[in-house]
């Protein structure tokens, strides 16, 4: 089951430059050098730190695909025993990503909470070893539950992080490089465990060699747990050098605060759940398909299936960059959505190469996910940003969950090409949903479909002590949702300028390590 | 009273219309052993013997099958009311017993010649390769079946016969023979399409001792048909579909087309999907592929096909015309892990004369497909034009 989703998200724009930020490291008296906070070298460090953190989890996730056989022969489990150590990861996170995500806006702050999950994953995978060690299949699936709460929380944190940190810089590219190197995670996973399981069966015997093997694989959550550390030291030093402001003027997330989300942001899960449900299900169930329909070989068959993967890896950075210049994302989500039916038609309805099919949708899904999350950004207030992030991943978890249930027994029902059919409505009811986004922001000031320079003429003007930022009814965007009282328009202004990244300096700070 | 009248015609009218324009349907009768005695040299116990009748408005097919000597089938296309008979005391594996009352129009007969068990120690999941050395073969001849079952089922208008032979150590190969009154997908796996002038034959090959490493099984089918040897050879063409709605996994279908049958649709033909099952429940997940070769004709006519039902029909010199061809099916593909991962394979093909059938796009692909994108379009257009309003207001 891919997990790359978890990284995608990339908020707010990109407006604040380099140089503000040196002229304030001059003013604090801070030297030039990789260890200034203030400096790019400081964040780049970060950024590895950021990625390694992502690396076991991502590792460690895919564990016992690499060894599938193994496991089915050593431990006598069933093909069903085997998906469940899968499903009891994906199942619990229907619930738990969001609380993990509030948990990061309301209690632990991004720095604990980074350790607490990578601390949690880092148990569960021992606990996963254990059981399999000892042939317990049900500590076997503690283990993987304990590690699938650490594993989606993470994500988020690593979400939260990289706002943190890049807000307004090189988002985008980060959130692309996230997102390769967790794709980098998983297939060293795929390429390693094999020679190390037959390494380790030199010395071992039965269940011992899998849990040996998977304790061995635990190693990278130490490594992982020791970059949470670091980064967290990191994060501190740079708040204190920069004098960050961490709490929102005044305002605390909490849980009630999901009623006053708009009804664009739950048009965006709704997306989260189609469009992604058309994609991760399609690539578990892809290989057999290209090889029937197509008389494609296993390998052969497995090159055009991760061909979706390894342009993901590659062009989501690019298409971030594109994003980033062109704004307009409902658009740009509009059209990836259009794009991914017709590669779903094209393998669906022809016998066409393949890899056509699949090419174009790594391209399509890479471009979507480099517009969709960013939308989030541009509708929720930052303070909330944990817990809106964290509802995204648990609605993906929870269409993934189902439909990943569903999509086998309709290929054993119904056969591939109601699959296809299956997977091309989904998108269409993503496709809907990005319309009913279109309009409704049509509608009002039409700020997520705008290109940068139109956002950021109609930032400025909403700067003028009249609101222009109002529509027919004369409330503001954010008022028509939250029904605010008068007192609050200012707070509303701001919170909306934060959002489409033009800051008006003093109280407007959410977190914003280095802009203080 | 005159009006209830003429509504009963007209309901009957139309009832007889439906049925009448239905040529595809076909009212049959089974018999075993039909019309033997016993008598001092004739034991009609030994027989294991049915005979179909397939009966339709313009024409009768005749289904034979017999499960003694070699396993084999022989389907007949007469005109109606034409009767079958068969000389029991010379029944068993002597020429000419068997004829009917009018000229058959077309034949088609098939034997299921024999059964292997072969090492595929190389894994290339096919009898014919260079390397394989070891096989073990049944001849099915050799075999003792027994007839365990013939159920008639009025409501799905089918007749199926079902033998039996057990091997060492519980194995068993089963082979069950259907005959179709209707035009229908098979209620199981892999829904093959038959006509009311097709029949399906199911195989399986279960638990099968063997001391070999990499073990498979294969089939040997011999086709034998009215066709004269000079009139060519029998062909193999491949049906690509996309739609796998009644076969999931499996995009193709193999036709086996006698002569006649690919100029017109006089002939016979043999059709079967490239999957096979491992496990009596048969899913996606439990199926593999198979591989086959091309017909070959066949030269020694009268000892492989001795003690079989084309044997017994034609008269030994018209044999050596007739177009006599082979056939192997090795089951499993590599990397599967042979036959000895489950210790089960089950297959099934078709016999039938004519032409076979044409499977299109199930209406419900259709309607969901037309759905799925059709809402994207209207929404495109709706979206449209409610932005190009208010525009336009503006």
């Amino acid at each position: 089951m891919p997990r790359s989703r978890n990284s995608e998200a990339q908020p707010i724009l990109d407006h604040n430059n380099e140089e503000e930020i040196n002229g304030e490291d001059n003013e604090l008296g801070i030297e030039y050098s990789c260890c200034n906070p203030g400096r790019s070298y400081y964040r780049f460090i970060a950024l590895i730190f950021m990625c390694l953190v992502g690396f076991a989890s991502y590792f460690c996730y895919d564990n016992p695909g690499a060894l599938q056989d193994n496991f089915k022969t050593d431990l006598d489990l069933t093909t069903t025993q085997f998906a469940m150590l899968y499903s009891i990861y994906s199942w619990p996170n229907v619930v738990l990503c969001f609380i993990g995500g509030f948990l990061i806006d309301r209690v632990f702050g991004i720095r604990l909470g980074t350790i607490i999950y990578m601390f949690i994953l880092m148990i569960g995978q021992l606990i996963f070893a254990f059981g399999t060690t000892t042939n317990a299949f049900y500590i076997m699936l503690l283990g993987r539950f304990i590690f699938g709460i650490g594993a989606e929380s993470l994500a988020v944190a690593q979400n939260n992080y990289a706002v943190l940190w890049f807000k307004g810089k090189e988002l985008n590219m980060v959130f692309g490089l996230q997102l390769s190197f967790a794709r980098f995670g998983s297939t060293v996973n795929f390429l390693v465990m094999e020679p190390v399981y037959k390494y380790v069966k030199q010395f071992y015997q039965g269940p011992y060699i899998l849990g040996m093997v998977l304790f061995i694989a635990a190693g990278t959550c130490v490594m992982s747990f020791a970059s949470a550390l670091i980064l967290g030291w990191m994060d501190k030093r740079a708040e204190k050098a920069l004098r960050r402001v961490n709490a929102s003027d005044g305002e605390i997330p909490r849980l009630s605060d999901v009623k006053t989300f708009k009804t664009s942001f739950w048009m965006v899960c709704l997306i989260c759940i189609c469009y992604y449900v058309a994609i991760f299900p399609f690539i578990a169930l892809g290989k057999v398909f290209f090889e029937r329909k197509f008389g494609f070989t296993p390998e052969e068959a497995n090159a055009v299936n991760s061909v979706i993967y390894l342009i993901a890896a590659f062009a989501s950075p690019i298409c971030g960059y594109i994003v980033d210049k062109t704004g307009r994302n409902v658009m740009w989500v509009f059209f990836s959505t259009v794009v991914t039916i017709g590669a779903h038609a094209m393998l669906a309805f022809t016998f066409v190469n393949p890899y056509v099919g699949t090419i174009t949708m790594g391209f399509a899904y890479s471009m979507l996910a480099s517009s969709l999350w960013p939308l989030v950004a541009l509708i929720i207030p930052e303070y909330q940003l944990g817990t809106a992030y964290g509802i995204c991943q648990s609605v993906q978890n929870l269409g993934l969950a189902v439909v990943s249930m569903f999509g086998g027994v309709i290929v054993d029902r119904g056969g591939y090409l109601m699959l296809e059919l299956f997977f091309i409505g989904w998108l269409s009811i993503s496709l809907l949903a990005c319309v009913i986004i279109w309009l409704q922001d049509f509608n009002n000031n039409g700020i997520l479909n705008m290109s940068p320079s139109a956002r950021e003429e109609a930032a400025k003007e909403s700067l003028m002590p009249i609101s222009i930022n109002t529509n027919n009814d004369g409330r503001s965007a954010d008022e028509s949702d939250n029904d605010n009282g008068a007192g609050q328009a200012r707070d509303v202004r701001n919170r909306y300028l934060q959002r489409i990244g033009v800051g008006d300096g003093g109280n407007s700070s959410d977190c914003e390590p280095l802009l203080q | 009273m005159q009006i209830k009248l003429l509504i009963v015609l007209l309901i009957n009218l139309l009832i007889l219309n439906f049925v009448s324009c239905d040529e595809g349907v076909r009212k049959l009768e089974a018999y075993k052993n039909p019309k033997c005695n016993d008598t001092e040299t004739v034991k009609c116990d030994n027989f294991a013997f049915v005979h179909i009748v397939a009966e339709s408005e313009l024409d009768t097919i005749h289904y034979l099958w017999n499960f003694q000597g070699k396993i084999s089938t022989l389907i007949a296309k007469t005109s109606k009311n034409s009767t079958l008979n068969i000389n029991w005391e010379k029944f068993d594996g002597i020429s000419k017993s068997v004829n009917f009352s009018i000229k058959p129009d077309y034949i088609y007969s098939s034997v299921i010649n024999s059964f292997f068990l072969f090492n595929d120690t190389l894994d290339k999941g096919n009898i014919s390769d260079t390397s394989v050395v070891d096989i073990i073969r049944f001849d099915t001849q050799n075999l003792t079946w027994t007839l365990t079952n013939i159920t008639e089922n009025a409501g799905n208008n089918k007749v199926t016969a079902e033998v039996h032979t057990a091997t060492s150590n519980n194995g068993s190969f089963t082979i069950m023979f259907t005959a179709y009154g209707m035009e229908k997908h098979s209620d199981e796996l892999p829904h093959l399409y038959h006509s009311s002038d097709s029949m399906q034959v199911d195989l399986i090959a279960s638990k099968i001792k063997t001391n070999f490493t990499n073990p498979r099984i294969a089939i040997e089918i011999l086709t034998l048909t009215k066709e004269d040897v000079k009139e060519g050879d029998s062909k193999i063409n491949r049906i690509r579909n996309l739609d796998d709605e009644f076969t999931p996994g499996i995009f193709d279908v193999y036709h086996v087309l006698s002569p006649r049958s690919i100029n017109n649709t006089k002939g016979g033909f043999i059709e079967f999907r490239p999957v096979c099952y491992n496990s009596p429940n048969r899913t996606v997940s439990s199926s593999t592929e198979l591989s086959f070769s091309n017909p070959k004709n066949f030269d020694d006519e009268t000892e492989e096909f001795k003690n079989s039902l084309p044997y017994m029909y034609f008269h030994n010199s018209t044999l050596t015309h007739k177009l006599k061809e082979s056939i192997n099916i090795t089951f499993g593909m590599p990397n599967d892990g042979f036959y000895s991962r489950t210790n089960y394979i089950s297959f099934s093909y078709l016999i039938g004369l004519g032409a076979p059938l044409k499977e299109g796009l199930s209406l419900f692909v259709i309607i969901f497909a037309s759905i799925g994108l059709g809402v994207p379009l209207l929404v495109l257009l709706v979206g449209g034009s409610y932005v190009a309003v208010k525009r336009y207001k503006n």
